[in-house]
């Protein structure tokens, strides 16, 4: 594998102390190449966003390894932790945390601003590759909901990470408007960008290269797919 | 523009309701502070400048030999000496008989020191012995004329002189005989500017002053070395300018502007604050996910917490701006109107950059101060614990849990108490909302109450005389049973009064000596514990500013010097009197000790709904009596001298109540914005408008009155300050704060809090209901 990609060895994250302790991740080991589309599948509360958050560095691990594009990151401090973030991650959530007074541009302009990295003057490009550029002067709420989570795309791919992670993309959207979105990803994973979705929707799995399925804390399976499909197929 | 300062301006105009109500405390704190501050150097330099123009004295030296003391002055560095004499003689002013006051100016020249100014007519003659100049204050009072005819009483009777000119002195920019004397019936005062050779012989004396100028730029060191030359030279008394009782009257009034332009101005930016910091926390939580979003992008921390500092400082700015502006409007304004009520002759008003400087900057500090802490808790988000839950849930403390068991209650109304407690700084804030509202009005009340009992006791209690009035020797005998068989006067004492330097250990003071006789009924000595004493047969019993002034305790022995000798008294007591600190004794002792002006004083008691203007005549137009001074007659100077401070108590009292209304409007706005899902739930089940809103009208009144009791005391405590300053020789005004005034300011401090409930309800109406349980991102 190259260093743009992911590598967690005995993975362990346990919330709270004594007996109101929650294992959420018993020793997961993981790989993910650099150029990968993988979906970690799982049911709610196995765990699969704690391992999205701590690839993307937004939490710590309790025990154990991570590495993400070449760089040990776990026992980092905040500060290193938010400049990580800023050179290689791009994050996705289900519910787009557009902020209401900002056009769908400027949300994508306050990005760059606050990171320090970017470069304001290919926005525009971006707000037309996530099919946005007629409607990047309206409001959050002048949008509807595909459209505002290709705004949250759009900012996630300002500061033009090495990976990109999405928790749950779709789990707020319909179908139609959830296929479009995967299509944004599917398409980000074909220009070569590394591509973490979360969800719970087996359905997702169809369009990655590999499908890794996470229970109780624990991966369950990790399935190469030898024919993923196109965004605009799936089915749920 | 920057996306950031997209988001500032549209945030900030989302609000606007709030962020108008910070940004107008702020500006009131600004604009007090500039209007105050600014009024206050622009009337000081006024007076300086005042001062500078007319030569006024920087030593005024009494007893010894005036030349000899003046010799002695120039000799230790003084620039400029004069000698001059001044007393005060029965005048006849327009059918009016007062004890006016003498001074002695030159006629082949204008006074070295202590000049005049002609405002109307002109300079006295070379050699003239029958001109005077006429005192504006009393030319205004008594509508003198160039050309009138003024009598004065003196050694030889009645003395006609003609009024050459109105002038203006810098000794009596405020018309007050003495220190002891500073309010009192505008008709029994008049200072009249006579030749020298003329004041001496109807004195019967030489010069009786030495007056000094120090040198431009002079330092308290030689001017200090300058007095000590002239106490040694013999002087009893030498009196600094900052110490003359026209200088110290009115400065005692300015002291209210520099209180008021520290203390105030805090009170407001201090509640700017809170409401500022209290706003920005909701914006900052209601913005968690959105926080969370982008520092998990890389956002770096800092540049989240300047992103949230720069909005406190817009507000903050854009506050100071209007209040500096408004402030250097009302600089002007305050200092004109306050000029022309006292009568300024020379009214400076200038720029004060650094007022300008400092209010910007109190703005701009309080704007980031109030938005320090919020902005530091965004820029500390954890990304992926802000999206997990707006806010994390809050474990129920003891308040609730006590609340939760007072089930007989209605569940909104323990819904309402438990709240209180659910967001303790929101709580916290309403009710420091409540105590600075109460400091500001309890402050002003307190001390307009204070100064009202004072006066009462003053004027009906101690003073209990309704007019003291002077004859000359010739009819003194028979002069009281003349006063007793007049209609309407049910008791006559005879009294005596002059004027006397009291010595000890090395330090003077110049007062008052007032003499009654033993068991008098028209004086009650007020003693400092509160109870009313008598007056001793030997002794005398002092104001207690004498304590201070002399270092000198009860049975302590002082010497009283006057033009006619020195004499010893033992103090028998110290007494408590709010204006001017006074001597008394008897009568006996005291006419061992002034000296004769071949004239003596009555003290009269009035049957109660007498028409007193026709007392007056009837009593001034009566054989042999020479001056007639209502005492009872001092509304209008105090009115004069209180009379902007009652428009300033007004304005306080409604800035009172406009800070508690924003801070408590600010802290309901973002009660309501925070609780939109619940309130919104509660909507949708049923639950009507009048009830949810009476659960945060609740919820708020408990917050409010929380603060009710700290809001009391600190505002007692306050008030007790601000007249601890006004605390003198002059003025002693112990703090009155009836029973009614705590009431009444709590109740309005509740009242404003229940009128800030209306834009409450009025949010709460407009939440969208529907929309609000459809969505979970904002």
């Amino acid at each position: 594998m190259t260093d743009k990609g992911v590598v967690l060895t005995g993975l362990t994250k346990v919330f709270g102390t004594g007996d109101a302790a929650v294992h959420a991740l018993k020793g997961v080991d993981l790989d993910i190449a650099s150029g990968e589309l993988v979906v970690i599948l799982g049911p709610s509360g196995s765990g699969k966003t704690t391992l999205c958050n701590i690839i993307g560095g937004i939490e710590s691990a309790t025990d154990g390894s991570v590495v993400v594009a070449g760089e040990e990151i776990s026992g980092k401090d905040p500060g290193d932790l938010s400049t990580f973030r800023r050179d290689h991650i791009g994050f996705v959530f289900q519910f787009f945390n557009l902020i209401p007074t900002l056009t769908a541009q400027e949300n994508v302009d306050v990005i760059v601003e606050l990171a320090d990295k970017g470069d304001k003057q290919k926005v525009p490009a971006l707000m037309g590759a996530v099919g946005l550029a007629d409607r990047s002067g309206n409001f959050p709420a002048q949008l509807s909901g595909g459209q505002q989570q290709r705004v949250a795309l759009a900012r996630a791919l300002a500061t033009d990470p090495d990976i990109l992670l999405a928790d749950e993309p779709t789990g707020a959207l319909d179908l139609a408007t959830g296929r479009q979105i995967l299509g944004l990803l599917q398409d980000l994973h074909r220009q070569g960008k590394t591509v973490i979705i979360v969800t719970h929707n087996a359905s997702v799995g169809q369009i990655a290269d590999r499908v890794v399925t996470v229970v109780d804390g624990q991966i369950r399976s990790d399935k190469r797919n030898s024919k993923p499909v196109d965004a605009a197929k799936v089915e749920w | 523009m920057r996306a950031t300062t997209h988001k500032t301006i549209r945030d900030l105009a989302r609000q606007r309701g709030q962020v108008i109500a910070v940004g107008i405390t702020i500006m009131l704190g600004v604009m007090l502070y500039v209007a105050s501050a600014g009024a206050f150097q622009n009337l000081s330099g006024s007076y300086r400048h005042t001062y500078d123009l007319m030569k006024f004295a920087d030593l005024t030296a009494t007893g010894g030999d005036p030349a000899a003391v003046a010799d002695a002055a120039l000799a230790a560095g003084a620039a400029t000496t004069a000698t001059r004499v001044q007393f005060d003689p029965p005048m006849l002013i327009d059918g009016t008989k007062l004890v006016g006051r003498a001074i002695g100016v030159p006629t082949d020249a204008r006074p070295a020191v202590d000049d005049v100014r002609v405002i109307d007519g002109s300079y006295l003659d070379p050699g003239t012995t029958s001109q005077a100049l006429v005192e504006y204050h009393a030319a205004e009072t008594f509508g003198i004329q160039v050309g009138d005819t003024v009598r004065v009483f003196g050694a030889g009777g009645w003395h006609d002189v003609t009024v050459q000119g109105i002038v203006r002195s810098a000794e009596y920019l405020w018309p007050a005989r003495n220190r002891q004397d500073v309010i009192s019936d505008s008709h029994a005062f008049a200072v009249l500017f006579v030749p020298e050779a003329a004041a001496e012989a109807w004195a019967g004396t030489g010069p009786d002053q030495a007056l000094v100028l120090m040198p431009a730029g002079y330092t308290t060191a030689e001017r200090d070395s300058v007095a000590a030359a002239m106490h040694n030279a013999g002087a009893t008394d030498v009196t600094p300018w900052q110490e003359q009782a026209s200088h110290a009257t009115l400065n005692e009034d300015l002291k209210g502007f520099n209180e008021m332009a520290i203390a105030f101005p805090m009170l407001f930016l201090t509640a700017a604050g809170v409401a500022a910091y209290v706003l920005l926390s909701r914006r900052i939580l209601q913005e968690r996910p959105i926080i969370g979003t982008l520092m998990a992008a890389g956002a770096k921390p800092r540049r989240v917490m300047r992103h949230y500092l720069g909005q406190g400082l817009v507000v903050g700015g854009i506050g100071a701006v209007v209040g500096v502006v408004l402030g250097v409007v009302a600089t002007g304004a305050v200092t004109s109107s306050y000029a022309s009520a006292i009568g300024v002759p020379d009214v400076v008003v200038s720029a004060h950059p650094w007022l300008i400087v400092n209010g910007l900057a109190f703005g701009v500090v309080v704007g980031l101060l109030g938005a320090l802490a919020p902005s530091l808790r965004a820029s500390k988000t954890a990304p992926a614990e802000a999206m997990r839950s707006a806010a994390p849930a809050v474990e129920p403390g003891p308040w609730s849990r006590a609340v939760a068991r007072w089930t007989r209650l209605p569940a909104t109304v323990r819904m309402a108490l438990r709240d209180v407690g659910r967001s303790r700084r929101r709580t916290l804030a309403t009710a420091l909302g409540s105590v600075l509202s109460l400091v500001l009005v309890l402050a002003t009340v307190g001390m307009m109450t204070s100064m009202i009992e004072a006066l009462h006791l003053h004027f009906d209690k101690i003073n209990k005389e309704d007019a003291v009035v002077t004859v000359d020797a010739s009819v003194a005998s028979g002069a009281q049973a003349t006063f007793a068989g007049l209609p309407g006067v049910s008791i006559v004492e005879p009294s005596s009064v002059g004027e006397v330097t009291a010595l000890a250990g090395g330090h003077s003071y110049v007062t008052s000596l007032r003499g009654f006789e033993p068991g008098t009924t028209m004086h009650g000595f007020h003693a400092t514990d509160g109870s009313f004493i008598a007056l001793p047969d030997s002794g005398v019993l002092a104001g207690v500013g004498l304590k201070d002034t002399l270092h000198v305790n009860v049975g302590d022995t002082i010497t009283l010097s006057t033009t006619r000798g020195q004499q010893q008294a033992v103090i028998r007591g110290f007494l408590s009197e709010p204006l001017g600190t006074t001597i008394y004794s008897s009568n006996a002792f005291a006419a061992t000790v002034l000296p004769d002006m071949g004239v003596s004083t009555f003290v009269l008691g009035f049957d109660s709904g007498v028409n007193r203007d026709q007392m007056r005549n009837t009593i001034t137009n009566l054989p042999g009596v020479v001056a007639y001074n209502d005492t009872k007659a001092f509304a209008e100077s105090l009115n004069k001298y209180l009379g902007l401070f009652w428009v300033f108590g007004i304005v306080m009292i409604a800035l009172g109540a406009v800070l508690a209304l924003a801070i408590i409007y600010v802290t309901m706005a973002v009660n309501v914005v925070e609780r939109t899902n619940e309130l919104a739930t509660l909507r949708a089940a049923g639950v009507p408008l009048r009830k949810v809103a009476g659960t945060i009208a609740t919820e708020s009144l408990v917050a409010t009155a929380i603060g009710l009791p700290f809001g009391l005391l600190l505002g007692v405590v306050a008030a007790k300050q601000f007249l601890a300053t006004f605390s003198s020789d002059i003025f002693q005004f112990p703090l009155v704060m009836p029973w009614w005034v705590l009431v009444g300011a709590a109740v309005g401090v509740l009242v404003a809090a229940g009128v800030s409930q209306v834009p409450a309800s009025r949010a709460i109406r407009k939440v969208d209901v529907a929309k609000v349980v459809r969505e979970r991102s904002i």
